[in-house]
């Protein structure tokens, strides 16, 4: 047997199996109910409601529908990383997959303790809590991956992984910095000005 | 104790930069609203300022607490401080020596980065927005320094998410220079502005 050859680390990557399959349609399931949960006390739940905007009005349905599909797709993301095998901790967090899915929960979880907070502080009903913090805005998700994503870059530690799972996590990733990048700067202007160029 | 050479010095480039910073973050303190939008042609969001001041009277009525009073500072203070950020940043980005090697990333330069990209491209929106007045669409408006404080707390999350990366990869090691020191300052303020915005104001009202 050739020395030199064992002693080189074989890199295990392990492919997308059923039952990641099964937890990402598990994933959308929440989704779906939480649409019916959201949807009545918003008046924006259904996905036949965006047919019935005109102009551009259905990229405004499709940003808050999506932001919640967005944060369940990285847990569920993140949750399928962690299954065995899986990469050593170290190697771990050099995917921009899986840190890019980790730092959206953590913006998404930031804005949610200080919408709770606020929620308490003002003594208002825990609907209205939930409503805030998973429903109308995902102001930190976008910023939070920019970070983890430059911070992998700066320190040449981004090591993206040729499987689907790391691209998977990509995949999710960049909607979620074109969800903020459109909606969720001050104001959500960009989302208003590109209504009003789809209106015309 | 540090050697000198271990801690960097001061060249002519950093005082430059450090002045031309101190000074317009200076003259960005010293204007209202009104006139920044006057002098640099930007559209006129001043009713929405005078919304602001009836509500801001309607609260001065009632006792000035100290989170009251620390809420105004950090409503003035944070728009010089972008700009007082980029040029920080920019310093605590520059190399020690001028054809040194590769500089190391660590913590404070890596908030440096982001505490110079973020507020630049805050900076810049803001200016586009404005100045060719794309304010007229949509809706949520808000005014120049309201917009910035909106903006301010997702420097804050970059930098955490950034800081707990580095963690996470074993990589938070820092350096002894000062430039380190300063991007670790200038990461600390826009994490302790988002904890602010995030927590304390809320327990405090």
């Amino acid at each position: 047997m050739d020395a030199g050859a064992s002693a080189v680390p074989v890199r295990i990557i392990r492919k997308f199996g059923l039952l990641d399959a099964m937890i990402l349609v598990a994933a959308v399931a929440l989704w779906s109910a939480a649409l019916r949960y959201f949807g009545p006390a918003t008046n924006w739940g259904n996905w036949v409601s965006i047919w019935v905007f005109s102009g551009g009005g259905w990229l405004r349905v499709l940003q808050r529908q999506t932001g919640l599909l967005l944060f369940i797709l990285s847990i569920a993301m993140v949750l399928i990383r962690l299954r065995s095998p899986r990469p050593k901790r170290l190697r771990l967090w050099r995917q921009p997959g899986v840190t890019g899915c980790a730092a959206a929960i953590m913006g998404v979880l930031v804005y949610a303790i200080s919408e709770a907070l606020s929620q308490l502080t003002g003594r208002q009903e825990w609907d209205r809590f939930l409503t805030g913090a998973f429903w109308y805005q995902w102001p930190y998700a976008g910023p939070a991956i920019i970070g983890a994503w430059l911070a992998l870059l700066f320190t040449r530690r981004w090591r993206a992984e040729p499987g689907s799972i790391d691209r998977l996590g990509r995949l999710i990733a960049a909607c979620w910095l074109i969800e903020f990048l459109l909606a969720e700067m001050p104001g959500r202007r960009w989302l208003s000005i590109l209504e009003r160029f789809l209106h015309r | 104790m540090p050697r000198i050479s271990q801690l960097g010095r001061v060249d002519w480039l950093d005082a430059l930069i450090l002045i031309v910073t101190v000074a317009a973050s200076g003259w960005l303190a010293s204007r209202s609203e009104a006139d920044l939008e006057k002098s640099l042609g930007l559209c006129d969001t001043r009713w929405l300022a005078d919304i602001g001041q009836q509500f801001a009277n309607k609260k001065a009525e009632t006792e000035q607490s100290a989170w009251q009073r620390c809420s105004k500072f950090q409503q003035r203070a944070l728009p010089p401080f972008f700009l007082l950020s980029t040029g920080l940043g920019s310093i605590a980005l520059r190399r020690p020596r001028p054809g040194s090697s590769r500089s190391r990333w660590g913590p404070g330069r890596v908030a440096a980065a982001l505490g110079v990209l973020l507020p630049s491209a805050s900076i810049a929106e803001e200016y586009v927005l404005r100045r060719f007045n794309f304010m007229s669409h949509g809706d949520y408006h808000d005014t120049l320094f309201g917009a910035w404080q909106g903006f301010a707390p997702s420097v804050g999350i970059a930098i955490a998410a950034a800081w707990t990366i580095l963690f996470l990869l074993g990589r938070w090691k820092l350096t002894r220079a000062w430039r380190e020191w300063l991007g670790l300052f200038l990461g600390a303020i826009w994490i302790v502005n988002l904890l602010w915005v995030t927590l304390l104001q809320s327990l405090g009202n």
